[in-house]
């Protein structure tokens, strides 16, 4: 075996074991071990990409012990894992070296141990996604579901006030109902089966389709595992919790917890309808019709609850209702193209997102800490960079030329186009439509944000009642960090082509 | 509904009772505690259900003996054991973590009705 | 209503502040304030309009839960048959388990080889689950302001300062020697029978508890600070990372492990179980033990 194939597993356990290190650690010493650990994951998948194309390796299996498949427990990766696994421990780290992050936002009580433990939960949620990328086992899967879910919870919680308690709770709620509809699943399929790995269940499934027994239970088992996953990723009617989750925290835990956490669980829906159940039986139980039609209300619905809202960060949130939906539409047109436009989407949204959080909170300090859209006029013109990274972020999103929003939205409309009329015509009107609600609402936002300052600066001062403001952070590496975010926005569109063929030659190993 | 069935699979169908009772608890019911209490209900559920697979009739539990080795087909699978020891820890976890929450929203909000907290907390927004 | 709901915002927010300064005073205070304010909202909550909303709602709950009960089960009752012994769950699986689990694992408690060796993977996820549960909590509830070592002066005479209760403390005094003797017998027992790290840590989590309500958190504060439970929890979660780091290499490729596996049934066997089981039962002792001490005083 190449030395290389160990790189996935290495990174996995470093996650885990930077966890516990970090929890002992003193502040300081606990950010730069995280943020170095951070890094080097993403270098380490770089490499492991670099190798897989080189090589022009298929995908391989790693053994997690010393007994192979069925018995023990197995990772898997081929290229589109080893892609994912270098982007999202970067996005994570631009995400918490840029954004204020637990120093500022954070409001009262805050004391340095306090901080080493978030700092450990960040590792726990690296080591988690990573495991959704590799794992090949679902109940492996589950239960780095529920580190998703606690971690992200704490990084939502962390600024401590009324409205972050509130959110947590409603965010907790949900993703509890998601998770116990998940575990329901897993446990009715492990009974119809009697296996966890994801290619003997394949078998197993396989096997009873064709002698048509327990077809109930298997459609039951379908809808199980994607509507817990749906509302864990927020997918359109279960979104109630979105908007507050991802606008009570700091801006990084924000950027965090709206693009990451909600990709890992629409990673392991993508696996498990791939590798577990197979397109086919998908397509036969009519669940991607379901996902279209929940995708394309909520790209509807989204956009428009984003144009109704007066507030900066909630909007921002909505907007990801719309995203998902973009993402989720994909998903539905199918197994082959449908899935290439969708992880591109996944791609593009988690690194604008991550832009636009962290960018708009830099705006939002520079405006005095207000939170409603009139109170940011003109706080581009007194950060330019932070406004111009928030504005390619917000083209992103819309899908403007030059950046990987315009791709997407392509493959999608062209994917549409291959199914029947009446699904291309509804898929073609809604992204036409939604296009244009994004326009509105990003156009408007953008306008106030660049218009000229009517008054000076804000007064030094903020009002009594609300709550300590950042005290102007200054965070050196803030600015780097958010240019790599919008440096990815702009590679996504300038190498288009070799990360589709990446993407296709990463799915047909999937 | 086939009735026989039923009589069947009584264990697997009273977790299923269980689960929904659980899960409507855990959705519908605005008392923070009771949320709780209902998401206990729905893993509890679950473990049942997971138990329950594992289950065959006259086979004792997956520990064997040292001095006369007992063949394999004396005991039931040891897989849904580990599955819900596991389903276990987390459901630990979780509860802790929800009432460490209800905790301090009930410092802050003094009350335990969500419907009530989230109108306090709009409130405390605006 | 509305009225009602203003000054239950005007008190939260004028307690919001005493909150994170912890006079323990303050407590008590705020338990009455909730008390006369919850009287305060059924006498003038007890309108017909709220009963009704109140019915609709039970109503809406009762049918959902039916939907969801028989949507269920029209998919459950499909299954194949409780208790057979022909379910696809025995299959090669559970049989190597059952089979050849003694001679690969060495753990005459076969769950143990499963859940340590077969599928261990899974279990250090498990752990980190707790792990994350812990500092979550620790970040929700943790008062004070890091002096690690020593009670803050406020915290000494904290709500549990009651009077010594003697039968406690004589209970607790019998009790929990033979709790934490208990415990430490299930972790290390664990591969030999039924057991193991999490059963027996959470035994000695409770001896823990018991002894911290008996003698008072300054007592206990001596031996069992928030600096050891860091140290401890470290210990235990990195010596679990990297053991299995090892394991998992040297399965994956192909090399020789090292770690003895000794004669199944002696108390040094099994290889990486014991030492597994033990670091897992720590993890789990120091976690419960955090936990209610959290809740209860907002620091360990």
């Amino acid at each position: 075996m190449p030395w290389w194939q160990n790189i996935p597993f290495l990174s996995l356990l470093l996650c885990l074991l930077s966890a516990a290190v970090c929890f002992v650690l003193p502040s300081r010493a606990s950010r730069i071990w995280s943020r170095s650990v951070l890094g080097l994951c993403a270098a380490g998948a770089a490499l492991l990409l670099f190798f897989l194309l080189r090589e022009n390796a298929g995908p391989f299996t790693y053994m997690m012990g010393h007994f192979p498949a069925p018995w023990g427990n197995e990772i898997r990766c081929g290229v589109l894992e080893a892609l994912l696994a270098a982007l999202f421990p970067l996005i994570m780290l631009c995400a918490l070296v840029s954004g204020s992050p637990w120093l500022s936002g954070a409001a009262r009580g805050v004391s340095s141990g306090r901080e080493s433990a978030c700092d450990a939960l960040c590792m726990l949620l690296s080591a988690a996604l990573l495991a959704q990328i590799y794992s090949n086992d679902l109940f492996t899967c589950y239960v780095f579901v529920e580190i998703m879910t606690l971690t992200a919870c704490a990084l939502i919680v962390f600024r401590g006030t009324g409205k972050a308690l509130a959110a947590a709770m409603r965010y907790m709620v949900m993703n509890l109902v998601g998770s116990g509809l998940f575990l329901l699943g897993v446990a009715l399929l492990y009974d119809l089966t009697g296996h966890l790995l994801m290619e003997y269940l394949h078998t197993s499934i396989r096997a009873l389709v064709l002698s048509g027994r327990h077809q109930r239970s298997l459609t039951l088992i379908l809808a199980l595992i994607t509507s817990g996953l749906g509302i864990k990723s927020a997918l359109f009617p279960f979104h109630s919790w979105v908007p507050d989750a991802y606008s009570s925290g700091v801006p990084s835990s924000n950027a965090i917890v709206s693009s990451l956490v909600s990709k890992g669980y629409i990673l392991l829906l993508m696996k498990i309808y791939a590798r577990v159940f197979g397109w086919d039986a998908v397509l036969a139980s009519r669940v991607d019709l379901v996902l279209l039609l929940f995708a394309m209300a909520g790209m509807i619905f989204g956009s428009l609850a984003a144009i109704r809202t007066r507030d900066f960060l909630r909007m921002t949130a909505w907007s990801s209702v719309a995203q998902i939906g973009y993402i989720y539409l994909g998903i539905g047109l199918g197994a082959g193209a449908g899935y290439q436009a969708a992880l591109f989407h996944l791609i593009v949204h988690a690194f604008s997102k991550a832009l636009l959080f962290l960018a708009g909170g830099h705006l939002q300090a520079a405006a005095g800490g207000a939170g409603d859209l009139e109170s940011l006029s003109g706080a581009a013109r007194r950060k330019p960079w932070a406004g111009g990274c928030w504005t390619l972020a917000a083209c992103a999103l819309t899908g403007l030329p030059f950046t990987g929003g315009l791709v997407s939205k392509l493959l999608l409309g062209q994917e549409a186009l291959r199914h029947s009329l009446p699904v291309a015509a509804a898929v073609l009107a809604v992204l036409a439509l939604s296009t244009l609600l994004n326009v509105l609402y990003f156009l408007r936002t953008a306008m106030i944000l660049w218009s000229p300052e009517k008054s000076p600066a804000p007064a030094a001062a903020p009002p009594m009642g609300s709550p300590p403001v950042t005290p102007a952070p200054r965070f050196p590496l803030s600015a780097p960090a958010l240019g790599l975010l919008a440096l990815g926005i702009l590679l996504t569109f300038l190498l288009a082509s070799p990360l589709l063929e990446a993407l296709e030659t990463g799915l047909i190993q999937f | 509904m086939d009735l026989q069935a039923l009589l069947d699979n009584r264990v697997e169908a009273a977790a299923i009772v269980l689960f929904g009772i659980g899960l409507t608890t855990l959705l519908l019911n605005r008392n923070l505690i009771r949320k709780i209490i209902g998401f206990s209900f729905m893993d509890s559920a679950v473990f049942l259900f997971l138990a329950s697979e594992g289950y065959i009739e006259g086979r004792t539990a997956p520990v064997q003996n040292i001095l006369s080795a007992r063949p394999a087909g004396a005991f039931v699978s040891p897989i849904p054991a580990g599955l819900v020891l596991t389903g276990i820890v987390v459901s630990v976890s979780v509860t802790a973590l929800m009432l460490a929450l209800t905790v301090r929203l009930y410092r802050h909000y003094h009350t335990l009705n969500l419907d009530e907290i989230l109108h306090l907390a709009r409130r405390e927004e605006e | 209503m509305k009225a009602d709901l203003d000054r239950d915002l005007v008190s939260s927010l004028d307690e919001a502040l005493p909150e994170e300064s912890h006079l323990d005073s303050g407590h008590l205070h705020r338990h009455d304030a909730g008390v006369a304010r919850q009287d305060r909202r059924l006498a003038a909550g007890e309108n017909r309009a709220a009963r009704v909303s109140l019915l609709v709602y039970r109503s809406i709950s009762v049918l959902a839960a039916l939907a969801v009960i028989l949507i269920l089960l029209w998919g459950v009752l499909d299954l194949p048959l409780f208790g057979r012994g022909n379910n696809p769950v025995e299959n090669e699986v559970s049989l190597r388990y059952l089979q050849s689990g003694l001679q690969e694992g060495g753990a005459v408690n076969l769950v143990a080889n499963m859940i340590l060796d077969y599928r261990a993977f899974d279990t250090l996820g498990e752990s980190n689950v707790l792990f994350a549960a812990c500092c979550t909590v620790i970040l929700l509830l943790r008062r004070i302001q890091d002096r690690e070592s020593a009670v803050s002066p406020l915290g000494e005479a904290s709500p549990s300062a009651l009077p010594e209760d003697p039968v406690l403390a004589l209970g607790a005094r019998v009790l929990c020697p033979v709790i934490l003797l208990f415990g430490i017998y299930i972790i290390l027992n664990g591969h030999l029978g039924p057991g193991g790290g999490f059963s027996g840590g959470a035994v000695m989590g409770a001896g823990l508890i018991l002894l911290r309500n008996a003698l008072g958190t300054e007592r206990i504060g001596r031996f069992f600070s928030y600096r050891t439970f860091r140290r401890a929890v470290f210990a235990a979660l990195s010596f679990y990372a990297l053991s299995k780091a090892w394991s998992f290499y040297t399965g994956a490729n192909r090399l020789p492990s090292f770690i003895p596996a000794g004669t199944p049934g002696a108390i040094l066997s099994a290889g990486l179980i014991l030492p597994l089981n033990i670091a897992v039962g720590l993890v789990v002792c120091c976690t419960m033990y955090g936990f209610f001490a959290l809740f209860e005083k907002g620091d360990i």
